[in-house]
């Protein structure tokens, strides 16, 4: 189109709008309702994303590490962790951190000072995600990675891997615990045999304690290889073991059962229901005091790791006891003798938050979509009778236009730009209106309402008007376009 | 002399039955003027909007400067428009316009420049006698200088043939004769000019071609004829 058939149309266009004088106000009027909604729904979204975000980042997943882990393997750890898909960010706390933000939590904590030299808490990462529904895939990877910490550090220096039936890696102690249910199935032979019975009778405890200790892996192993040369059937160098799952079901000791959630058994909340009542009070009352007031120090720690939304399962069941019903594992692991963690020693995270997040967040969203759905349909409905009046108005001298040979788009665009400048008039005015409506409403909020500024914080109203200004002013537009458009169809048609 | 307008056996039924033109054959040369007489009802506007593609033929087939009009696309219809100036018995101005901008306005449907709009628009109103009037607007005007307005428009673009459906209609016996006179000059100049009217002494007094229908036939087709020459 050339420049001066753009301006004959503008020209046109103002003209029409100025002629109409009384329908273009009424057209503008209804645009100013409209996207007076728009920009109000836009500014509720966004800000409700907005804090919704601010939650979300302060949900974030705690990785405590083992005791005497080296500081190479700490780095080493740190790193791994940063190299999950959606962490944004990894900070190491030192013990020392954990011990210095679990006194300052704690109103009457100056007692714990005298922990400084022979500090029980453990040392941690923190981690921060992209988003809330991240953290399901990060936890799994975390849990992974703790996995592999562990195998590599039981790995037989020959390098033998060990593989569950589904040919996963999994550690020495799995697997030796695998064969140790074999063994007791079968021969019931030596040592191991009464090591094993003497596990399945505490039907309670996490396979971990019977598989950790370094010894009683070698007593596997050793077992493994006495039950190879038995029965020549699994060569003694193949990774592939009899997994307890295989093993028929009179073999249902507890223990051997839940050999394979070994690792999983931490993070799992309902781990604790299958646990007998016996065995949750032994676990407390068998805590040493010191660590019992520790276990209390690592909820508070990771409590304010979480920025204050941590949610522990167990904790929710059980008050009483809550505290160190919460970390029962770690109760029974945590100093047992002969046991030490090397590398992972536990991971704490907020699913139900994150969950309940990410569902509000999608809620919000599905939400303000149907209403500007809703909206857009009300608004063009509106336009498209306001500017079909003024065609109607001007039918006449469209015929004429069609008569002098004017093409269809020559046609159309005066009525586009009437549409059009309607539409951004209409819109502009109600983004003014409500860009100081919303400075106003922050200014009240941040005034009168100060515990609300407390908990959230709103976006400033040039950032939001910087987002919302440009949809606003082409929703009006657009409004207008397809108002106008649709209006002028049928008197194309002569 | 090659045809300009060449209307091949059409025959043009209204969906509510109605008979526009029945196996109507028509030849028109460049620079000829055609009267196309008949009475009421009797086919002529059909065959005027048949031209400018208003409506289509049921059937048969209408080329103008050898463009098969059945061909044409929707899109293309005002390139064909822009080659056919025309005419009414009711004027058709913009109200709202002046005289100037009315004439004007033709130009800048076509995307004229506005230098070349300056200087035609003048030129044309002088050529219509209009050029003391074209600051006013239709409603100051009487109804010979309004068809005079509307002529202009009609032939601003120069096309090559200019339908004119009863455009005396309206008109007094003497603004009737000097619109007349302009259509005369017009087509003296080289456009071909085909005129739909009842108005019998105009015929007579031209004797140029007369094109009689009746019913949606045509019944004679006279060279320097009159009215009533067949009947
Ligand atoms: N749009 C239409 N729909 C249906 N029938 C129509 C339509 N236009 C015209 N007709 C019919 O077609 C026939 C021819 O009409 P047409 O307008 O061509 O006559 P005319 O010769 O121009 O008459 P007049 O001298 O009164 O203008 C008439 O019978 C008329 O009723
Ligand atoms: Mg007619």
């Amino acid at each position: 189109m050339r420049f001066r058939t753009l301006k004959y149309h503008f020209g046109q266009g103002v003209r029409g709008m100025a002629k109409n004088g009384f329908m273009s106000l009424a057209a503008i009027a209804t645009v100013i309702a409209c996207s007076f909604i728009l920009i109000l729904s836009l500014c509720v979204c966004m800000n409700i994303d907005y804090i919704l975000k601010q939650f979300e980042e302060n949900i974030g997943i705690t990785v405590f590490l083992g005791p005497d882990v080296s500081e190479e393997m700490t780095e080493d750890i740190g790193n791994r962790i940063k190299h999950i898909d959606h962490v944004t960010d990894v900070v190491y706390k030192s013990a020392d951190d954990n011990l210095t933000s679990a006194i300052e939590s704690w109103e009457n904590a100056s007692i714990l000072e005298g922990l400084r030299d022979d500090n029980p808490l453990p040392s941690s990462f923190e981690i921060k995600l992209e988003g809330a529904k991240y953290q399901d895939s990060v936890v799994a990877e975390l849990e992974a990675l703790q996995l592999s910490i562990e195998s590599e550090l039981n790995a037989e220096p020959d390098g033998t891997v060990y593989l569950d039936q589904n040919g996963n890696q999994i550690t020495k102690e799995q697997a030796a615990q695998g064969n140790t249910q074999a063994k007791t199935e079968g021969t019931q032979e030596g040592t191991t045999a009464a090591k094993t019975a003497q596990t399945t009778e505490k039907p309670s405890a996490p396979a971990t304690e019977v598989v950790t200790s370094a010894a009683q892996a070698d007593a596997a192993v050793s077992a493994q290889n006495k039950q190879a040369e038995a029965e020549p059937a699994p060569p003694p160098e193949i990774s592939q073991q009899s997994a307890p799952n295989q093993q028929p079901a009179q073999s249902a000791q507890p223990a051997a059962a839940e050999a394979p959630q070994q690792e999983t058994i931490q993070t799992d909340p309902n781990a604790e229901a299958v646990m007998p009542e016996e065995t949750k009070e032994d676990v407390v009352y068998s805590s040493a005091p010191s660590q019992d007031l520790m276990n209390t120090i690592m909820s508070a720690v990771s409590a304010t790791a979480g920025g204050g939304i941590y949610y522990e399962p167990s904790s929710m069941s059980s008050t009483d006891a809550g505290v160190a019903g919460t970390d029962l594992y770690d109760a029974k692991l945590y100093g047992t003798d002969g046991y030490e963690y090397k590398g992972i020693e536990k991971i704490r995270h907020a699913t139900e938050e994150s969950h309940m997040l990410v569902r509000i967040n999608t809620a919000v969203r599905i939400f303000s979509v149907i209403i500007m759905i809703i909206l857009c349909i009300i608004s063009i409905s509106i336009i498209m009778n306001t500017i079909r009046l003024t065609v109607v108005i001007r039918k006449n001298e469209i015929n004429i236009m069609k008569y002098v040979g004017a093409t269809d788009w020559f046609i159309r665009w005066p009525f586009i730009i009437e549409g059009m400048l309607m539409g951004f008039i209409g819109s502009f005015i109600s983004t003014v209106i409500c860009f100081f409506g919303y400075t106003e409403c922050l200014h009240l909020l941040s005034e009168k309402l100060t515990v609300i500024a407390n908990i959230a914080q709103f976006i400033g109203p040039f950032e939001i008007f910087a987002y919302i200004a440009p949809i606003a002013l082409l929703f009006g537009v657009l409004l207008g376009i397809i108002g106008s458009v649709s209006s002028i169809r049928k008197y194309l048609r002569v | 002399m090659s045809s300009v307008i060449k209307i091949d056996n059409v025959t043009k039924i209204y969906e509510n039955g109605a008979l526009g033109l029945k196996d109507f054959s028509l030849d028109i040369d460049k620079g000829e003027f055609v009267f196309i007489v008949g009475q009421s009802g009797s086919g002529k506007s059909t065959f005027m909007r048949i031209l400018l593609k208003e409506i289509e033929p049921t059937t048969g087939d209408v080329f103008i400067d050898d463009t098969d009009l059945s061909m044409l696309k929707r899109k293309k219809i005002p390139y064909l428009r822009r080659k056919l100036g025309c005419v009414f018995q009711d004027f058709r101005l913009l109200p709202s316009k002046t005289v100037y901008e009315n004439v004007a306005f033709a130009m800048q449907v076509v995307e004229a420049s506005n230098r070349n709009i300056r200087r035609s628009v003048p030129q044309v109103l002088a050529l219509v006698g209009l050029h003391k009037k074209a600051k006013s607007y239709p409603d100051q005007l009487s109804g010979g200088e309004k068809q005079r307005v509307a002529i202009a428009r009609a032939i601003i673009n120069k096309p090559p043939i200019l339908l004119a459906d009863e455009p005396t209609g309206n008109l007094d016996p003497d603004t009737a004769w000097g619109i007349m006179e302009l259509l005369k000059e017009i087509n003296s100049r080289g456009t071909t000019v085909v005129m739909a009217t009842h108005a019998k002494d105009i015929v007579n007094r031209m004797r140029k071609r007369v094109v009689h229908i009746e019913n949606g036939v045509l019944i004679s087709d006279v060279a320097e004829g009159g009215y009533d020459d067949e009947i």
